[in-house]
């Protein structure tokens, strides 16, 4: 059996943020929806290594997009989460609301 | 040269050009908002994670060539101060050191430059070739054992003979400026052509 695939805490944040943007996940889409929701915006030296890491555990997948004159005529890297990156967000995900069952935490709806 | 394009030549120094054309693409989208001292910043701070990662994820590797890279260092070295360098001095000051003419002493600079730049660019070579795709990562290894190796005689050297060296030299920018310079062009050398945005 496969050792299961733990995630840090960032790479949490940064696939949940690729599954929220579904299709128009790539650099500034999840740095923005990621500085929106948790009101830290990632440097994107971090966010691009964490991407770069990810893909190379199989947790997602990239592709080259559109080029637009606004980039320098260059492409966006499109990503989308894999079957196994969902796994381990999933597993990561039971993780915690299993640690935050029956406690009482400041402005948190878990009980 | 445009700003998207220089900053494309520095991130391929540490990720594959079809890694760092479109982080360059996403950076060049937001600094019209940001300006430009964030885009260079974000630039750099890029450069220096990827840079980062592949220490992190490739130490055994690059240890054990940097620590083949300072073998080499030593045995070079040992061979240049040994038998280079006095030849050298006896040939340019046949008559001693004094009152040299300008020529000898300039050609005497250029002949102790060549052991502070010519060693480590050689070897830094020698070193980059072998890490296709880290050759920044190894030539910094090689820097870092380098000065490591230095550090750890001139304290033996120090401890046990009554003659105090140096800790630090002026040596190390030579060292570190000469061991990029090899890593830049061998990165250049095995990379095709950047395409014109």
């Amino acid at each position: 059996m496969p050792t299961p695939l733990f995630l840090g805490e960032f790479e949490q944040v940064v696939l949940l943020a690729i599954l929220r943007l579904g299709d128009t996940a790539y650099g500034v889409t999840i740095r923005n929806e990621i500085a929106a929701q948790t009101d830290r915006e990632p440097t994107p030296g971090a966010l691009y290594t964490t991407l770069d890491r990810m893909e190379a555990k199989g947790l997602i997948t990239s592709k080259l997009g559109e080029a637009t004159p606004e980039r320098g005529g260059r492409s966006k890297r499109y990503v989308k989460v894999t079957a196994k990156g969902l796994e381990a967000i999933s597993r990561a995900q039971r993780s915690f609301q299993k640690l935050l069952k029956g406690l009482q935490l400041p402005g948190s709806a878990h009980a | 040269m445009h700003k998207s394009v220089m900053a494309e030549r520095i991130l391929t120094l540490v990720m594959t050009p079809e890694r760092a054309s479109p982080i360059v693409g996403d950076l060049m989208e937001d600094a019209p908002v940001r300006g430009d001292l964030w885009f260079w910043a974000n630039v750099v701070r890029a450069a220096l994670a990827f840079l980062w990662r592949q220490f992190t994820t490739n130490a055994p590797n690059l240890t054990a060539l940097a620590l083949r890279g300072l073998a080499f260092v030593v045995v070079i070295d040992s061979i240049y101060n040994g038998i280079g360098l006095p030849w050298l001095v006896k040939t340019l000051f046949p008559n001693g050191y004094y009152y040299p003419s300008a020529f000898k002493l300039v050609a005497m600079v250029f002949v102790l430059m060549a052991e502070k730049l010519l060693i480590p660019f050689g070897v830094g070579l020698w070193v980059a070739r072998r890490a296709s795709g880290r050759e920044l990562a190894a030539c910094l290894s090689l820097t870092l054992a380098a000065y490591a190796g230095r550090l750890g005689f001139v304290l033996v050297w120090n401890y046990c003979f009554n003659f105090h060296l140096p800790v630090l030299e002026l040596g190390f920018p030579y060292f570190l400026g000469a061991a990029v310079l090899a890593a830049i062009i061998m990165r250049r050398r095995a990379l095709p052509e950047l395409p014109s945005p």
